[in-house]
């Protein structure tokens, strides 16, 4: 036997210096894999600065929904958000405003595939009547933002009545978790313009949509999503139910003047549009989904982020319940 | 009884750094490493001699690694001896924690997770801000030669399957599924003017048939056939038709006769600088079905997931107007007899699984010749087959009448084979 081969005795002080020595590698090895983790992600959070998505709801009132029937959108409007107490009880002087669009596409107004510059432009005046501060109005399109806000006739009507429109720039993002969520979590959102925001209203066309059913005033937060959010698609129920988690906003408008009843979200058919004439405003955007769903003549069961936002305590898909006014002009 | 000794040289590179030979001698569970300075020879193993030398650059990763294997070794060198049935325990445990570990990490890998996204996402290249849009400069021109009256305006816009949805957003899925290989675009107005505008979505679907998967799923019920191609139709403000592996639509903001004429002439020019050569097969197929009772403008192409079997695809679709009420006949081409077969006891199979009850023949229907009839939630479904063509009633409402259509189908399949 070779002397090499003999076993040698180890005793316990011999041990731990190695289980030592051993651990300070792992440890050394652990400290390189830290130092090189992403500082960038970590650090540009929404949450690091302390920030949280306001709930921009008014507190102490009950949910309300006003339906009016008319052709004439500033009309229509009026009555609307005069039927839930005036403009008055949405904003007050001082406050500053931000108007969600949908400009998701570089489409013409008679497409009604985004929102319609006429109801821009009657939503801004009348927030600026009412003694805001500021109006501004912005969405995430994406694909060549200035194009879309420009073809949409958005941005004419928009600053024409008196609004800023905030385009969407790289540093208005930030990695943004939404409490409770599984799916918007340190994503990018458009948080800058919200957060410089005292009320929010959101203008949602009624439409037709491929994947979750309709697009209404709670899909209308997808523009508010930044990076590649198309993956969202694979569970868009789920992502819009926690897009309703995200933002509380102060008041919301269906637009289904002219809904896009087909062939959504893009339409391109002035034959996949029906002539609807109305407009439904309201405090509960789950509630003006519902009646939005009644419009399109589809089961709630089939727009499906209904229910799951109704089961996250967001609103009610019971329209009926908030016995809405019914007028016409 | 010696394990088995073999020496390893780690190869040298020839870079300036650590001359350091190695050599490592392997039993059934002994490992050791010897590491001397640079100009001291190795300790010879065995008496055999100094093992070859060479130069190895060490990293500050690999070093830590060989100090371990170096402290450890005169207690693997102790264990000649088999190991304790505790140690065997401890270390399959060791063993099994490390596979649970990678099949989690496995598992994590493939679960839809959209925080992974976020670095890159936060990367993206800021926002286009040009109003004319600011496509790649390496895109080529959908219209090279605009006809005569019109203006191009912008530049054209190219989108990949990665990138659809920044376009179309959630119609994006409806293009992917059947194929889709790029989108071209390209703005326009009359020349001089811009009473109005338009502009032009040229889809490469990858084929004729994928193109009319879309085209056909989209069809407007009021749209009027238009003389542009076999299958082309358009409505007051829009352009819809299938050039070879495109599906093509051009868009107008508003509609007048005017406009209808410049759409015309865009899409004749694209037809013009993109000739595609003629795909004889596939269109051909609807021209299967029975023409009594056929609803107009009702065929369409489902590319996959026919009625929620996934393999269903490739499937064309007709509706019907019949006494017993409104039917589907569906019909997909494949690509042999068997396969046809095949296919139809699999979709039977499929409906049986779920709830479906095959009618037994001579009551309520049932099987009539080889058509096959299940009642499913409460409409009825006939399958068949003929040569390599899976054939079929969908959604019938009563078995009589799916009979009725489905043989119908057949005796034109039968004619249209002989």
């Amino acid at each position: 036997m070779k002397k090499e081969d003999t076993a040698e005795a180890i005793d316990r002080r011999a041990f731990l210096i190695r289980v030592a020595k051993a651990g300070a590698c792992a440890a050394t090895a652990g400290a390189g894999a830290w130092l090189l983790h992403e500082e960038e992600v970590r650090t540009h959070t929404a949450e690091d600065a302390g920030a949280a998505i306001p709930d921009y709801s008014l507190t102490g009132r009950k949910p309300a929904l006003v339906v009016v029937r008319g052709a004439n959108r500033e009309r229509t409007l009026q009555r609307a958000v005069s039927g839930l107490g005036g403009i008055e009880t949405f904003v007050s002087p001082g406050d500053r405003v931000l108007i969600k669009v949908n400009a998701a596409f570089a489409s013409p107004p008679s497409l009604s595939a985004t929102s319609h510059p006429d109801l821009v432009a009657a939503a801004v005046r009348m927030c600026r009547k009412a003694g805001a501060a500021s109006v501004s109005v912005t969405d995430n399109p994406i694909n060549d933002p200035a194009s879309c806000f420009a073809l949409t006739g958005i941005e004419a009507a928009a600053r024409s009545a008196g609004a800023e429109v905030i385009l969407p720039r790289e540093k208005s993002f930030a990695a943004y978790t939404v409490p409770g969520a599984t799916l918007i979590r340190r994503w990018p959102v458009l948080i800058e313009p919200l957060m410089a925001a005292d009320k929010v209203i959101g203008l949602a066309p009624l439409k037709d949509h491929h994947r979750s059913g309709a697009s209404m005033t709670l899909k209308n937060w997808y523009g508010l999503l930044g990076g590649r959010r198309n993956i969202f698609h694979q569970d868009v129920h789920t992502v819009i139910k926690e897009l309703a988690m995200m933002i509380r906003p102060t008041l919301v408008v269906l637009d289904a003047t002219t809904a896009m009843v087909r062939n959504g979200p893009t339409g391109g058919s002035l034959s996949d549009l029906k002539r609807l004439d109305t407009l439904i405003a309201g405090t509960d955007p789950v509630a003006v989904d519902a009646y939005g769903a009644h419009l399109l003549e589809r089961p709630i069961t089939e727009l499906a982020f209904i229910a799951l936002a109704e089961q996250a305590g967001l609103g009610t898909a019971d329209w009926r319940s908030l016995h809405p006014d019914v007028m016409d002009l | 009884m010696r394990g088995i000794r073999r020496t390893v040289v780690l190869p040298a590179p020839g870079a300036s750094g650590t001359q350091l030979p190695l050599s490592v001698r392997s039993e059934p569970i002994s490992i050791a490493i010897q590491a001397t300075r640079p100009g001291v020879n190795a300790k010879a193993y065995g008496g055999r001699g100094d093992p070859p030398q060479g130069r190895i650059n060490f990293s500050l990763l690999l070093s830590p690694l060989f100090f371990i294997i170096r402290e450890m070794e005169p207690a693997f060198r102790r264990t000649r001896q088999r190991p304790s049935s505790t140690e065997t325990m401890v270390g399959i445990l060791i063993l099994a924690v490390l596979a649970a570990v990678g099949a989690g990490v496995l598992h994590s890998q493939q679960t839809f997770h959209p925080p992974v996204q976020l670095s890159r996402s936060l990367q993206e290249s800021p926002p286009r801000q040009d109003p004319q849009g600011e496509p790649s400069a390496a895109v080529p021109g959908l219209i090279q030669s605009p006809p005569s009256g019109i203006d191009l305006v912008g530049k054209t816009e190219a989108f990949s399957p990665e990138t659809l949805s920044q376009k179309i957003d959630g119609k994006a899925e409806l293009y992917l599924s059947a194929g889709f290989q790029g989108l071209r675009t390209q703005r326009f107005a009359p020349e001089g003017e811009r009473s109005w505008w338009a502009e032009l979505f040229a889809y490469d679907m990858g084929g004729s048939a994928n193109a009319f998967s879309v085209f056909s799923t989209q069809q407007r019920d009021t749209g009027q056939p238009a003389d542009l191609a076999p299958y082309a139709y358009h409505t007051e403000n829009a352009l819809f038709f299938i050039h070879g592996p495109y599906y093509v639509e051009a868009v107008a903001s508003t509609a007048s006769d005017a406009v209808r004429q410049g759409l015309s002439k865009m899409a004749r020019r694209f037809m013009e600088e993109n000739p595609v050569r003629t795909e004889a097969t596939e269109p051909e197929i609807p021209s299967l079905f029975p023409e009594q009772g056929l609803i107009e403008r009702s065929i369409e192409r489902i590319a996959a997931d026919a009625f929620g079997f996934d393999r269903l695809d490739n499937v064309y679709t007709a509706r019907y107007r019949t006494a017993g009420g409104e039917q589907t006949l569906f019909l997909s081409r494949r690509t042999s007899p068997e396969e046809a077969a095949a296919l139809a006891g699999a979709y039977i199979e499929f409906l049986l699984q779920f709830g479906g009850k095959r009618l037994r023949p001579g009551t309520e229907g049932g099987r009539h010749g080889d058509v096959v009839i299940v009642e499913i939630l409460g409409a009825f479904e006939a399958v068949f087959y003929r040569g390599r063509h899976l054939a079929g009633v969908h959604e019938a409402p009563s078995a009589d009448a799916a009979a009725e259509l489905a043989e119908r189908l057949g005796r034109r399949l039968e004619k249209g084979s002989s």
